[in-house]
């Protein structure tokens, strides 16, 4: 190493910079040049004089004013990152309003529509389009306790196995006639044990259930009506799914079977028959005829075969949806089948139950309703049966779906993979994308209900705001040229009622 | 909490994160501005537009930036501009003593620092290098004096000078090297004086 070297290197020294080597060969050079160690120490010293003189004497404390004026302007540029995304917070509106004054007024005025608009929408809520009143319970609800609105299916379904668990397929068999039905009832039992093997409860199998989920929403609505009527008394929120406590009064039991059987003759027959014996188990007795309608219908066995991926839990879900649905939207069964009276003591396990309810969703696609419903009544026959057997069936009914609702919504919203799902999504995308806003809102919204813990679903939920804030702004715009007042507190009212 | 948490979190409408990495870094950023431009007055505005440009541009910033490294960039390109900006005027008026003004408030500024410890000779010393440093930093062409300042006031790499000037990392050491030659020759003058007064104190 030469001395043009050593200045060359003399910052990479001075900072540390050499490596080992280069350390070593510069060294080596200093020991050896007396005009290059003055130099490099004159450097040293020069360098330590700096810093001393540059942390001590000349290190100045910034003005104070500065400080506070950085401070001022980071506040006042704060208020627009607050203000864009008041779409999606809700403080931002607020605050915003909060630092226009010369909107109170304004605001105060459009709170008393509101207040005059929410009457009005309790009243009748056809007032805001396309909007269930309850769609807006279930989307929060959905959010915060990831609770899917489908929840409360489980209970009015396992509210007949309940009550029937205590009284037993004697009682399901005094209710209706002998005969020939024994065998069939036998039949049915069978099948729930081959359900048991078979619904081992391993993966999914979406677009199967498909159907079922397809109509959850309308379902939530019929179970909660159901609910309401049939277990007024219980006080207990169905979305939880407390297991329900057997309540074999004649009012419950009647409702129920309005609800489980109005459609079909048989159904109404059913009913009267239980009405003299003990009041549950008239729905186990229908539900076990229409088993008889499903296994000549369907084959049963392949149905659950194909169920058997699926975990128990989830499949009785999505069955018990696919039951109410079609009791719903199906043309009743044919009325000419038998009436088995569900005695037979299967031994259902919780998973035979749910193996027979998937085999309902499976066989639930439009073409053969009642043979979905059938199905699914099937396994809720056997389910009072299941008392006397080990498996605690009825327990299943209720508890089951209680402590599965976590699993279950998950699956849906895996299963949301469907065909129905991304046509779903595509749909309210166009919308969005069309700036169609109550209509992307709306679509949002049924997507949100449907798949409320899809992994887009806080995505979704923005896209609702979005589109109400789009819609309540446009709408202000045109009234701003229209100056109509009162539509200016009506967009204003949506606009504050969805920001809660 | 890191720079780039609080930066986050400002961008989120946190002000007191803003505040928090005010606290951090005006200190450092404001003894840069303050050696770059050497009049306080005008130092003060630049401090001041650092900040309002980090305001500005909060909502560009990405956590992948190190934020010091855009604050002290911010402020060097500041410093530039209003260097040259000076630099234009003061070529304007060459027959001027160069520094005359400087020498003077900066003698009392560091009269006014230099703390008052028993030994005043050392005290004295001190405050006679400190004007030398502070002089001879001002004297600094720009492209020198920005290196030395972000190295040895911002603390920052050669390769974040290089990243923030521009320029590659064996330049921006080369004109360190220069920065410090005439450091050096600054204070050589005045070890010199010292050496001399001391010789003429023992004998």
């Amino acid at each position: 190493m030469n001395c043009a070297q050593i200045k060359e290197q003399l910052v990479d020294f001075l900072y540390g910079e050499l490596s080992a080597n280069e350390q070593a060969a510069f060294s080596e050079h200093l020991r050896g040049c007396p005009g290059c160690h003055a130099e490099v120490t004159s450097h040293q010293n020069t360098l330590g004089r700096a810093r001393a003189a540059l942390s001590g004497p000349l290190a100045e404390e910034p003005p104070a004013r500065i400080h506070a004026a950085a401070l001022a302007a980071a506040r006042a540029a704060a208020a627009p990152p607050a203000r864009r995304p008041a779409i999606e917070e809700k403080p931002g509106f607020f605050a915003w309003l909060w630092r226009t004054p010369w909107l109170l007024p304004a605001f105060g005025a459009a709170s008393v529509a509101t207040a005059v608009f929410l009457v009005r929408v309790l009243k009748n809520p056809e007032v805001i389009p396309g909007q269930h009143p309850r769609s807006l319970d279930e989307r929060s609800i959905g959010a915060s306790t990831a609770t899917p609105p489908p929840a409360p299916a489980q209970e009015p379904a396992a509210l007949p196995a309940a009550p029937a668990a205590g009284l037993g397929p004697a009682e399901a068999k005094k209710a209706k006639t002998p005969g020939a039905l024994g065998e069939v009832a036998k039949q049915a039992s069978h099948e729930a044990r081959r359900l048991v093997a078979g619904a081992a409860g391993k993966g999914a199998a979406p677009t199967v259930a498909e159907p079922a989920r397809r109509k959850s929403g309308d379902l939530d609505h019929l179970i909660a009506g159901s609910k309401a009527s049939g277990t007024a008394g219980g006080g207990t929120p169905s979305r939880f799914a407390e297991p329900p406590p057997p309540r074999p009064s004649s009012r419950t039991s009647a409702e129920e079977d309005d609800l489980l059987g109005g459609l079909t003759g048989e159904g109404k027959s059913a009913s009267a028959a239980a009405q003299a014996g003990a009041k549950p188990a008239v729905n186990e007795a229908k539900l076990a005829k229409k088993a008889k309608l499903a296994r000549d219908a369907t084959g049963a066995e392949a149905l659950a075969d194909e169920s058997e991926d699926r975990p128990a839990g989830r499949v009785g879900r999505q069955a018990d949806q696919a039951l109410l649905e079609k009791r719903e939207y199906a043309a009743p069964p044919p009325a000419a089948a038998p009436a088995p009276v569900a005695a037979e003591p299967a031994r259902p396990s919780p998973r035979a139950v749910s193996a027979a309810n998937a085999s309902a969703a499976l066989g639930a696609p439009a073409a053969a309703p009642a043979k979905a419903t059938a199905h699914a009544d099937k396994a809720r026959r056997a389910a009072p049966a299941a008392e006397a057997a080990p498996a605690k069936v009825a327990d299943s009914m209720a508890v089951e779906p209680r402590s599965d609702t976590g699993e279950s919504s998950k699956a849906r919203a895996k299963d949301a993979a469907g065909p129905s799902l991304e046509e779903s999504i595509r749909k309210a995308e166009r919308l969005f994308a069309n700036q169609d806003w109550s209509a992307a809102a709306a679509a949002y919204r049924d997507l949100l209900r449907r798949f409320p813990t899809h992994k887009d679903a806080a995505k979704w939920r923005a896209r609702v705001d979005q589109s109400l804030v789009a819609e309540a702004e446009a709408r202000q715009r045109k009234d701003a040229q229209t100056g109509s007042k009162a539509a200016k507190a009506k967009s204003n009212d949506v606009l504050m009622k969805e920001m809660k | 909490m890191t720079d780039e948490a609080l930066m986050a979190r400002y961008q989120q409408g946190d002000v007191a994160a803003f505040a928090e990495l005010v606290s951090r870094h005006e200190k450092r950023l404001w003894n840069f501005v303050r050696r770059f431009v050497a009049d306080g007055p005008t130092a003060e505005d630049l401090l001041q537009e650092v900040f309002l440009r980090v305001v500005r541009s909060a909502a560009e910033w990405r956590p992948s930036a190190k934020v010091s490294t855009w604050l002290y960039t911010i402020a060097r390109n500041l410093c530039t501009d209003q260097a040259r900006r000076g630099a234009l005027r003061r070529a304007d008026s060459l027959d001027q003593t160069p520094g005359a003004s400087r020498d003077d408030s900066g003698s009392h500024r560091i009269d006014r620092l230099a703390a008052p410890d028993g030994n005043a000779e050392k005290a004295t010393l001190d405050r006679e290098i400190a004007t030398r440093v502070d002089r001879a930093v001002a004297e600094l062409p720009v492209e020198q004096r920005e290196v030395f300042l972000m190295r040895e006031v911002m603390e920052l790499s050669f390769a974040e000078i290089a990243t923030a000037t521009g320029a590659s990392e064996p330049t921006v050491k080369s004109r360190m090297r220069y920065a410090l030659e005439r450091l050096r020759a600054a204070l050589v003058e005045l070890h010199d004086h010292a050496g001399a007064a001391a010789a003429e104190v023992t004998p």
